[in-house]
C-alpha cells in the first residue's frame, strides 16, 4: 500500500506517514477520542451540576411547587379560560382594549423612529471598518451602556421628564433601540466585503462619501430587516410599559392584576396576543415584499 | 454488469438527459466528457439516486441500483468543515449507523478502523485527527473519496472531482480513485472538463452533447481527435 500511496502521491502526501500503520493511528486515535470524550462529559456534567446548584440556591423546590398547583389551575380554569365570560370580557373592555392597544403600537413605532437615526449614526460611527479606534472605542463603550440599563427603568425615568403616559413609554423604546440597532448595525458593517470599499477609496472620495457610496449600500437589506424586527420587538416592550405607567396595554394589564380580576387579565393577554401576531405579520408581509424587490432589480 | 437502459430527464421544456444507453464493467474507469450543459451532471445525479429519471432504468447485475449503493465524490470534496478527517470519512456510514451515534460522537470502533483504513487507502496516513479545513484543495478531495469508499458502494461516482485543483494534484486524485475503482472492483465513473488528466488511468470514455452520447468507447480506441469531437459537437 506504501509503495502506492507515494508513487502518484505529487507531493500532497510528503507530510504523510507511510509507516504509520492503521493499527497504531487507530490507537492514537481511540486515545485522542477518549480524553476529548471525557473532556465533553465532564462539561456536560459540570453545567447540568451548577444550574441545579444554582436553582436550590434560588429556592426552587418542586414539592412545593406541585403541592401548590390547584392555585394556578383554579385560576385559569375558572377565570381565565372560560370562553364565554372571557367573550364577554372583551366585548364589554372593547372600549377600553382598543385605545390601549392602538396606544402601545404607536410608542413601538415612534420609538422606533426616533431612535433609528442615532442608532445608524452610532452604528456606523462603532464599526472599526469605518472610523479609527479613538472614535469606535468610545461609541461602542456608550452603546454597551446603553444596553445596560433595562427599558421598564428608562420608562420610569422618562415618566419624571414627560409624566406619566405614552410620551415616556415612546422616549425609553427609542433609547432602548439606539443600544441594541446602534451594536448590531455596527456588527453588520464590520461584516461587509472591504474591497468595494477599497476600489471606491482610490478615485479619491472622502470618508462620508465611500461609506455612501460603497459601505450603506452593502447593508441595506440587512439594516431594513434588523429595524423590523426591532419594530416587532419594540411592540412586545411597550404592551409592559405601562406597568410603571408609560401608557399601552401595561396599564390595564397591571390594574385587573391588583383588583385579582383575571377575567380582565386574560382579556388584556389576548389584547396583546393579537397586536403582537398583527405586527408580526404585517413585518413579514413588509420584509417579503422589500426582499422581493431587490431580487428583481438585481 | 451497469446497465443503463433509455435514460430520461426533462427539466421543463429542457431535456437533460435524453434516452442515454450505455453498459459500465465492473472495475473500470469511465471517463464522462463533453461541453457544460449536455447532461453529464443530471446522469450523474440520476445513478447516486439525488434525482429520479422521468423515463428509463439503472440496473445492476439485473436489479435496480439502490442509492445506498452508489457513492458520489463532488466537486472540490464538499466535506463538512470543524470535523477531523476521519469523522468526514465516518460520515459515509451514516446510512447503516443509528443516528444516535453521530449526535453524540460515539462510532464503533470498527467503523473508526475501516474509515482510518480508508484514508491510508487515499495515501494519507497520519492525517485521521486533522481538521479538514487545514488540509490542502488535492487532500480535500482524497478525503472526499475515502468518504465515498466508507459508503461500502458498487458504483462510485464523481462530478469534476478535480476541477478546482492544478493539473499535477488533478492527476494523483485521478488515479487515486482508479485505484480505489480496480481495488474494490467498483463500477466507476467520473465527469471531466480536462479529459487529458485521466489519459493513464481511463478505461472507457463516454461523451456527450445535447443529453445524448456521441462517444462509447474503449479507451484504447479513442484519440484525441475523438474527444475533440465531443466538445465541437452541439
Amino acid at each position: 500500500m506504501g509503495d502506492r500511496a507515494a508513487s502518484d502521491s505529487g507531493g500532497h502526501t510528503a507530510a504523510s506517514d507511510d509507516s504509520l500503520s492503521v493499527d497504531t493511528e487507530f490507537q492514537q486515535h481511540q486515545q485522542r477520542w477518549r480524553r476529548r470524550f471525557g473532556g465533553r462529559v465532564t462539561i456536560a456534567v459540570g453545567f447540568v451540576v451548577s444550574v441545579a446548584v444554582a436553582a436550590w440556591w434560588l429556592g426552587f423546590d418542586l414539592g412545593y411547587l406541585y403541592a401548590h398547583r390547584m392555585n394556578l389551575w383554579s385560576v385559569l380554569i375558572e377565570e381565565m379560560l372560560v370562553p364565554r365570560a372571557l367573550w364577554a370580557q372583551l366585548q364589554g373592555d372593547a372600549g377600553m382594549l382598543v385605545p390601549a392597544a392602538a396606544e402601545t403600537i404607536a410608542i413601538a413605532a415612534v420609538g422606533t423612529a426616533l431612535g433609528l437615526p442615532v442608532a445608524l449614526v452610532f452604528g456606523t460611527l462603532a464599526a472599526n471598518t469605518v472610523t479609527p479606534r479613538r472614535i469606535h472605542t468610545p461609541v461602542r463603550l456608550l452603546l454597551g451602556g446603553i444596553r445596560a440599563v433595562p427599558s421598564m427603568v428608562y420608562a420610569l425615568l422618562f415618566v419624571i421628564l414627560a409624566g406619566l403616559g405614552p410620551v415616556a413609554g415612546a422616549l425609553a423604546i427609542a433609547v432602548g433601540t439606539i443600544g441594541d440597532l446602534g451594536r448590531l448595525f455596527a456588527d453588520e458593517m464590520e461584516e461587509i466585503d472591504e474591497r468595494p470599499v477599497e476600489a471606491v477609496q482610490s478615485t479619491g472620495a472622502g470618508a462620508v462619501a465611500t461609506t455612501a457610496a460603497a459601505r450603506l449600500p452593502q447593508v441595506t437589506t440587512a439594516y431594513i430587516a434588523w429595524t423590523l424586527f426591532y419594530l416587532e420587538i419594540n411592540a412586545r416592550k411597550s404592551s409592559v410599559l405601562g406597568i410603571v405607567g408609560a401608557g399601552g396595554l401595561g396599564f390595564p394589564l397591571i390594574m385587573a392584576f391588583r383588583a385579582r380580576n383575571y377575567t380582565r387579565v386574560m382579556a388584556v393577554i389576548v389584547a396583546i396576543l393579537v397586536l403582537i401576531v398583527g405586527v408580526e405579520t404585517a413585518a413579514n408581509r413588509l420584509r417579503g415584499r422589500l426582499g422581493s424587490e431587490r431580487r428583481v432589480d438585481q | 454488469m451497469l446497465d443503463i437502459e433509455g435514460l430520461t430527464r426533462h427539466y421543463g421544456t429542457e431535456t437533460a438527459v435524453d434516452g442515454l444507453s450505455t453498459r459500465l464493467a465492473r472495475g473500470e474507469l469511465t471517463v464522462l466528457i463533453g461541453r457544460s450543459g449536455a447532461g453529464k451532471t443530471t446522469l450523474l445525479r440520476c445513478l447516486n439516486g439525488l434525482e429520479q429519471p422521468d423515463t428509463g432504468t439503472i440496473n445492476v447485475d439485473d436489479a435496480p441500483l439502490a442509492a445506498t449503493d452508489a457513492a458520489l465524490v463532488f466537486q472540490a470534496g464538499a466535506l463538512v468543515d470543524g470535523k477531523s478527517a476521519v469523522e468526514n470519512v465516518l460520515d459515509g456510514a451514516l446510512s447503516r449507523e443509528p443516528a444516535w451515534r453521530e449526535l453524540i460522537g460515539w462510532h464503533s470502533p470498527d467503523e473508526k478502523r475501516v474509515a482510518i483504513e480508508r484514508l491510508h487507502d487515499v495515501g494519507l496516513a497520519g492525517y485521521a485527527d486533522r481538521p479538514v479545513e487545514a488540509l490542502s484543495g488535492g487532500q480535500q478531495q482524497r478525503v472526499g473519496i475515502a468518504r465515498a469508499l466508507q459508503q461500502q458502494p458498487d458504483v462510485l461516482l464523481a462530478d469534476e472531482p478535480v476541477a478546482s485543483l492544478d493539473p499535477e494534484t488533478g492527476r494523483s486524485v485521478l488515479a487515486v480513485l482508479a485505484r480505489a475503482v480496480s481495488e474494490h472492483d467498483l463500477f466507476g465513473l467520473v465527469s471531466l472538463h480536462q479529459p487529458e488528466l485521466a489519459d493513464t488511468v481511463a478505461g472507457h470514455y463516454l461523451g456527450m452533447a445535447d443529453g445524448r452520447l456521441v462517444l462509447d468507447r474503449p479507451a484504447a480506441e479513442v484519440d484525441s481527435d475523438d474527444i475533440e469531437g465531443v466538445y465541437a459537437n452541439g
